[in-house]
């Protein structure tokens, strides 16, 4: 395995993110103390956090780098089903790279574009949108050079209630475990989970510890992979307080701050 | 021995002109400066390039001095002209990424008489001095921790809200002898001479752009540097004025990788089976065909079967008849009688084949029923 330290996320050699975006009926509920409800948090925080990577892509020509590759898999939007959560011209896609997304937004809000709406319509089919992750992953991994580059990263937001997991929730743990089998030379697929809640609490992010907030906050941690040596070593030079074996689980959160833990050359 | 400028883009970058590592010098007042500009941010290059050549043109090595120096530069990199793109989704992130400003790196030194060398740096930008010994003087960071951990850059816009202080540069003296040789590199290049010291022998023999270029390509295909603008100044004590520019020629540029669309098989496939009903049509009416072939092939294998069962067991019979009713011999006799039995019969012995056997044994024998039949004429 090559060292991480010596990888800088490029066009030569791009990072894949897929985004698993809870679309069921519980997300119509209220986010917290906040007037509106968990669908509209996560649209919010997906659009800003493709904001982010657009930042971090674009160069002093005003082109775009295509260093990240975005998958977006909506769950719950109907029955049973995951499928790829883009919109308008990009509806047909699974996986799009920086440029073309910048290409093709659904439309602007404050001066900034947009790609996806908030849905809360069906149950929670979580375990399904894993497996298609697995899938993506696997089929990009094994795809040109991506070998050589940083391995994916799956970031799930959502409010936990999987329902095609059964009581043990162990079709899931399997499909997270089996993802967790996939590398590419700089090490194995991130699994990160944003646990959104109705309950008003305290923002976690990166805990060490099991979070004592209820069985699917349990589960979300534990299904989530710790953040690698290099996100650890990036965040702490830029000011976080992470400690080493950090869990990937934020609660109530949302994940732009994931961003600043990846080498996109010197930031700033 | 020449200045040396060693230089070369990454691999991303494709053209030197996108290099965001910038240099200036002056031979005459020994002055050398070199800043990195970083990838994320806005116009970054720029800024390098404006820093390192007003510290060669004025020398400050007082942090406070400096701080305001460079902040008189900010008007000048805010002055030059920028286009936004037409896309208004680009357009806004280039807006949001100019109001954040431009930021690099920064080391600057001049040698004065006897030998000192005065150094002055912010962030991970690195000083080795190498002595007659081979032994290695590294400034201001010295090892890769260290290195990794740096936090401070010089942005246009903190600069302008006050808040870089002297805390973000580090001053240093340094005595030089004669035959030293001083290396300024950027920090890819300063965390592989950190990892492994070796590596400045290398450097220092490097007399060519293609000599340098290969040094770069095998370290990064080797994944010991990574992928980013390289940039060293090799500057020997001693009196020498010649510089030396080891940098891509005007034609050189790496490939563009191809931008291939990653279609993900596994789930379009998938999908396909899901969209299209006509196809899922065709699919069945062709699987039922198959299946069809399949049966008949299946019904004629059984019936080849049958016919070969039967085969092996007329053949099974066969064997077992010609066992039981092959013709009684004699042992005891030898073979020459026998001839002689042949040579002297009268009606040669025919041959009796296992039809005929079967028959005689069924019917009795035709020599019999002639006898019997003889017989039956004599009574009439």
């Amino acid at each position: 395995m090559h060292d991480i330290r010596n990888l800088t996320i490029s066009s030569t050699n791009p990072c894949l993110l897929v985004y698993l975006i809870d679309q069921s009926y519980s997300m119509s509920e209220q986010f917290g103390n906040a007037s509106h409800n968990k669908a509209f948090e996560v649209a919010e925080a997906i659009n800003d956090i493709i904001y982010e990577v657009g930042l971090r892509c674009i160069g002093s020509g005003g082109e775009l780098k295509n260093r990240f590759e975005i998958a977006i898999i909506g769950y719950g939007k109907e029955k049973n089903s995951a499928q790829s959560g883009w919109e308008g011209q990009l509806a047909e896609k699974w996986v799009v790279s920086i440029k073309n997304i910048f290409e093709y937004p659904l439309g602007q809000e404050n001066d900034k574009p947009i790609w996806i709406k908030p849905y809360a319509e069906q149950n929670t089919p979580m375990t399904k949108a894993f497996e298609n992750a697995k899938r993506l992953c696997n089929d990009w991994i094994n795809w040109g050079n991506h070998r050589d580059c940083h391995p994916p990263i799956i970031i799930n937001i959502t409010d936990g209630e999987a329902t095609d997991a059964g009581s043990s929730f162990s079709p899931l743990i399997n499909e997270t475990q089996q993802i967790k089998q996939l590398r590419t030379n700089y090490g194995s697929v991130n699994i990160l989970n944003i646990h959104i809640s109705s309950k008003a609490g305290d923002k976690s992010l990166f805990p060490n510890e099991t979070p004592s907030i209820d069985r699917f906050g349990k589960l979300l941690f534990d299904i989530s992979t710790p953040l690698d040596e290099n996100m650890i070593r990036i965040a702490s030079q830029k000011g976080y307080r992470i400690n080493n074996g950090a869990k990937g689980y934020v609660f109530n959160g949302n994940a732009s701050d994931l961003i600043n833990f990846l080498n996109i050359g010197t930031p700033q | 021995m020449s200045i040396r400028i060693l230089q070369l883009h990454k691999r991303a970058s494709y053209e030197y002109k996108y290099i965001q590592d910038k240099y200036a010098l002056s031979s005459d007042n020994k002055t050398f400066a070199l800043a990195d500009g970083t990838t994320q941010s806005f116009n970054s290059e720029l800024w390098a390039k404006i820093i390192t050549t007003e510290f060669v043109k004025s020398p400050n090595f007082e942090p406070l001095n400096l701080i305001s120096q460079f902040k008189g530069c900010v008007q000048a990199y805010k002055d030059e002209m920028i286009s936004f793109s037409t896309n208004p989704a680009k357009a806004s992130l280039e807006r949001a990424k100019q109001s954040k400003g431009g930021t690099a790196t920064f080391i600057g030194l001049q040698i004065n008489k006897e030998n000192s060398v005065d150094v002055i740096s912010c962030g991970d930008t690195n000083l080795f001095l190498l002595n007659s010994e081979n032994k290695i003087k590294t400034f201001p960071f010295s090892d890769i921790n260290s290195l990794d951990a740096n936090n401070h850059f010089i942005n246009t816009e903190v600069l302008l809200q006050n808040h870089i202080d002297k805390t973000f540069f580090k001053h240093t003296s340094i005595k030089c002898n004669q035959n030293d040789t001083i290396i300024l590199a950027t920090d890819a290049l300063s965390r592989l001479i950190l990892k492994k010291p070796d590596n400045i022998t290398e450097l220092l023999n490097i007399q060519s752009f293609e000599h340098f270029h290969d040094f770069c390509i095998k370290k990064w295909e080797g994944k010991e540097l990574e992928e980013d603008d390289i940039s060293a100044i090799i500057i020997p004590i001693d009196d020498s004025e010649s510089i030396k520019l080891f940098c891509p020629p005007n034609n050189f540029q790496f490939p563009k990788e191809k931008e291939e669309e990653f279609i993900p098989a596994s789930l379009t496939k998938g999908k396909l089976k899901q969209n299209s009903t006509m196809e899922m049509n065709e699919i069945r009416s062709q699987f039922n065909g198959v299946a069809k072939d399949m049966y008949h092939v299946k019904s004629k294998l059984n019936l080849h079967g049958i016919l070969l069962m039967v085969t092996i067991s007329l053949l099974i019979v066969n064997m077992l008849m010609m066992y039981l009713l092959r013709p009684k011999t004699n042992n005891s006799i030898s073979e020459k009688p026998i001839i002689e039995n042949v040579i002297k019969s009268e009606k040669p012995i025919q041959e009796k084949s296992i039809f005929r056997i079967i028959k005689d044994k069924l019917f009795g024998s035709s020599t019999q029923n002639e006898k019997k039949v003889e017989e039956k004429e004599k009574k009439q």
